[in-house]
């Protein structure tokens, strides 16, 4: 099967701080991977620097076949790398089908200065199918005209992710999509993930703090501690694996 | 060496005051999170009343006395308890604005009481100037660098004493780390801010006072370069340490004293560099430090409990009234422009046709930081690029006016790219510094000199005339009508970019730079593209203004301008293109009222006055007066007549 990303011994610094060091990953198409880990163990800051928001110290990422290591964040996500945050970060002014068309333009790098001149700025119909069809796989159609300043926490995780799949993209990064979601709404999230799973065959990184949110999205899970890589394997063999239960619930788990 | 310390020495008095700010400057940002810009206007203020004081035949020290220690404090104080302390919370702009609004009224204010005259320079408090007290090596050593030296050796001990070993610095250290922190140790913040801004507002005001011998007039202007040079001296403490702020602004007193000793007077190096200097240092420090461009996102381990800041377009529009009411303000316009045509005389005309140029510098703020939310300190600046290309090109090359003024508009694009390039990487705080780098560099060294400027009288601008048709001075409403149909262009232009693609894209830079690019919005090309628009149209608003008065000069596009503007669009209403029509209108309608009324104010200081209380609504109404005024009429009409089935929305039903 290809790989659609390799991280090849990469390593972030904040200072003095190593977040990251010489940690490696392959995804393959289509691959559900969990990115699990007791906090500060740089799970965020690993999905930060596949993103490109940080600047590597070392190492190499490679993108669908592309060297990307040295790209800003705008040009790996027009290659097809989509993102949510843990903190949402929203266009709080618009409407929630204005942030599927802005993602749908930005990605095609469709800025026409000449089309807002003569009025003809509105979606075009292939743009109107790929957001109707968005809306109704994330579940949104009832509230596609709503500024999303005025939507609660859950709907706007939402947002977040329908934003993030409207192009097709062939990587989500997803940073805690559960946090801050009630249980009903957990499982909304999950069967929406599912959903896009099946229909796009997008490959997926999920950092998460809820192990059953893990064990129910993911074929690999990810174990990271102190920025490095602590274990690799299916849930089961995470589970039973001595050195994350110590890094997870102290020396006497 | 000798030589040497006889360049440095005449320095230090003013590497004395700049350090003394920059103190105030730290202090205050550091502990209340408020950045003000209006030091330099503190400064003027204790200065100008000093000044007064000691011509009026009061003691020095006394004198002193009451402008720094008892003045200058009270104004901190007010300002603290009546303004900043409200505003803890908000968002950079509604801080920016704020602290801007005091640094256009308070001058304004001091004006308008100590009447308009410019005050010969003062005695220093201690001794004086002509009195040489000793020789350090073969240079001699005035009163007033004495005078200077020791009061500021004494200020830096005292507060080195109360920061270091008494409660009062201890809890101010640790607001400068995180305010959130301290409140949960108990400790009221709200006192720490106060002294702060006690401290900080007094060290300016005796900024003020030092300085204000060392030039022949108390002159505002010499107060902005104040400013700017205790920036750039904080700036090399990373606007965080307090010695590293003080000894750079020594330092650059310092500097600036021997590098205008060494280079020739007649030089253009002396001319343009030696003013430059603290510009430069700043825009180089704010591109190059990561501590300052990274100012606005908090170190502060709880900042980020603060609430979101407020929407800005937060209501549902009622179904009923929106329409009538939205017809009812195009209607308005259209009378009034109908008006302007058949029943002005020329005077009124001329300041029509002012508002309409003014208009159109106003909207390019709509743009850059209504919509694309990137505060700039320089929007007059550019216009003034426009206006003394118009000038220059008719009077050098013989180009008509208005293709003058389009080419004066693209050469402010130009300049518009040229000041985004630097700033690509900054937004919030540090782009209004950058920004304001430029305006004062525009004012202090490109400005002034005789090939943008002209001579020293300023630059006869033509009126335009097109085939057979001429805009002369005789006929003011055809130029009434040229300008209208410049402004319904531009503001058509805006108003089509905000509504599609454009003011999207616009629109994610400003609410979220780090959501954008994760949908792969580039950042560089968006910013660079409206700053350069933005620029272009402030270009071709300047150049239109200095056709109609017929002459340009360095001063008519001044940073106080830049500041005005910026204060005038955020009262009146920065998200709409009503706004910035509104706002050029009131301007310079209120600046012709003003002048018939009284000539012993200037108008301009009284109105900038009023438009900076004015501006003290934006932190509570950030969408704008003239929105707010509709909202309001909107409520009042629905709250009389219940029965018009207002299908408005509230924010709790949507709360799931």
């Amino acid at each position: 099967m290809s790989k659609i990303l390799e991280l090849k011994d990469i390593s972030v610094h904040f200072g003095g701080l190593h977040a990251l060091s010489s940690f490696s990953l392959d995804v393959d198409a289509g691959e559900s991977v969990g990115l699990i880990g007791p906090n500060g163990a740089g799970k965020s800051t690993a999905l930060r620097a596949m993103s490109g928001e940080l600047k590597l110290a070392n190492g190499q990422i490679r993108f669908a076949g592309l060297e990307v290591t040295h790209w800003p964040a705008h040009r790996r996500a027009q290659a097809g790398m989509a993102r949510t945050f843990q903190v949402l970060e929203l266009f709080s002014d618009l409407s929630v089908e204005d942030h599927l068309l802005v993602a749908l333009r930005a990605r095609e790098q469709r800025h026409e200065v000449l089309r807002d001149l003569s009025g003809r700025s509105g979606p075009t119909p292939e743009e109107a199918a790929a957001m109707d069809r968005t809306l109704k796989l994330v579940g949104l159609s009832r509230w596609r005209s709503e500024p999303v300043g005025r939507l609660p926490l859950g709907i706007c995780r939402l947002v977040e992710l329908a934003r993030a799949v409207v192009t097709g993209p062939s990587l989500l990064l997803a940073d805690e999509p559960s946090s801050g979601l009630d249980d009903h709404e957990v499982a909304e999230a999950m069967e929406v993930l599912r959903r896009i799973r099946a229909e796009n065959g997008t490959a997926m990184i999920l950092v998460e703090h809820n192990l059953e949110f893990i064990e129910a999205m993911c074929t690999t899970v990810v174990v990271m501690d102190l920025g490095k890589l602590l274990a690799e394997g299916s849930f089961a063999e995470i589970s039973a694996n001595q050195a994350v239960r110590t890094a997870y619930f102290g020396a006497n788990a | 060496m000798s030589t040497f310390l006889s360049y440095a020495i005449p320095g230090v008095p003013f590497g004395c005051a700049y350090a003394v700010v920059a103190i105030g400057l730290v202090l205050t940002y550091r502990a209340t999170g408020v950045f003000n810009f209006a030091f330099g206007a503190q400064a003027y203020a204790s200065a100008m009343l000093y000044t007064v004081l000691t011509s009026n035949g009061m003691n020095r020290l006394l004198a002193a006395f009451v402008a720094v220690g008892v003045v200058a404090p009270i104004i901190g104080l007010l300002l603290d308890r009546y303004l900043f302390s409200h505003i803890r919370s908000q968002d950079t702009t509604a801080k920016v604005v704020t602290a801007l609004a005091i640094a256009i009224g308070l001058p304004s204010l001091v004006q308008v009481i100590f009447s308009n005259a410019i005050r010969f320079a003062p005695p220093p408090i201690l001794s004086s100037p002509s009195r040489v007290l000793f020789h350090l090596g073969s240079t001699p050593i005035n009163g007033t660098e004495v005078s200077t030296v020791l009061i500021t050796a004494l200020t830096v001990a005292v507060l080195t004493v109360l920061m270091t070993a008494t409660p009062y610095g201890l809890r101010m250290r640790a607001a400068v780390e995180s305010t959130k922190l301290l409140e949960l140790r108990g400790v009221s913040s709200a006192k720490v801010s106060s002294l702060a801004w006690v401290l900080s507002s007094t060290m300016a005001g005796l900024a003020g006072v030092l300085l204000a011998p060392q030039y022949p007039t108390v002159d505002q202007q010499h107060f902005n370069v104040l400013l700017i040079a205790a920036l750039a001296a904080a700036a090399v403490g990373g606007l965080r340490s307090l010695p590293m702020a003080f000894a750079g602004g020594i330092g650059l007193g310092i500097v600036e004293g021997v590098a205008s000793a060494y280079l020739d007077p007649s030089s253009v190096w002396h001319a343009g560099l030696l003013p430059a200097l603290p510009f430069v240092l700043l825009a180089v420090l704010l591109v190059a430090d990561p501590r300052l461009r990274n100012l606005d996102s908090s170190s502060d381990p709880l900042s980020t409990v603060d609430p979101p800041a407020r929407s800005w377009n937060p209501r549902v529009p009622s179904t009923v009234l929106d329409r009538p009411l939205r017809l009812l303000f195009r209607f308005i316009p259209v009378v009034a422009v109908i008006l302007a045509f058949t029943s002005l005389d020329a005077t009124w005309t001329f300041t029509v046709a002012t508002g309409f140029a003014l208009a159109i510098c106003f909207l390019s703020i709509t743009l850059l930081t209504g919509a694309g939310g990137q505060l700039s300190l320089c929007q007059a600046a550019f216009a003034g690029v426009g206006a003394f290309s118009v000038g220059q090109l008719a009077a050098n090359q013989n180009v008509s006016v208005i293709a003058g003024a389009l080419i004066g508009a693209a050469i402010a694009a130009v300049a518009g790219t040229l000041a985004a390039l630097p700033a690509l990487r900054l937004r919030g705080l540090p782009l209004a510094l950058l920004t304001l780098a430029f305006a004062l560099l525009a004012d202090a060294v490109i400005f002034p000199t005789s090939w943008v400027a002209g001579p020293s009288t300023g630059l006869q601008v033509p009126r335009p005339i097109i085939g057979s048709l001429s805009f002369a001075t005789d006929s003011s409403k055809a130029m009434l009508g040229l300008f209208l149909v410049f402004l319904l262009v531009v503001a058509w232009t805006v108003r089509s970019l905000l509504r599609g693609t454009t003011g999207r894209f616009l629109s994610t830079l400003r609410t979220s730079p780090v959501g954008a690019a994760s949908i792969g919005v580039n950042p560089a090309r968006t910013k660079i593209f409206v700053f350069a628009l933005s620029a272009g149209i402030a270009g071709l608003g300047g150049g239109l203004s200095a056709s109609l008065n017929g002459v340009v000069s360095a001063v008519d596009f001044n940073t106080q301008f830049s500041w005005l503007w910026v204060v005038v669009v955020a009262t009146v209403g920065m998200t709409s293109i009503g706004g910035a029509l509104v706002g050029g209108l009131a301007l310079a309608v209120g600046e012709h009222l003003l002048s018939t009324v009284s000539n012993r104010f200037s108008p301009v200081s009284v109105l900038a006055l009023v438009f900076a209380l004015g501006a003290l609504s934006y932190p509570s109404h950030p969408e704008g007066l003239l929105a707010f005024g509709r909202h309001s009429l909107v409520s009042s009409l629905e709250a009389r007549w219940p029965g018009l089935g207002v299908a408005s929305v509230e924010e709790e039903d949507l709360v799931l």
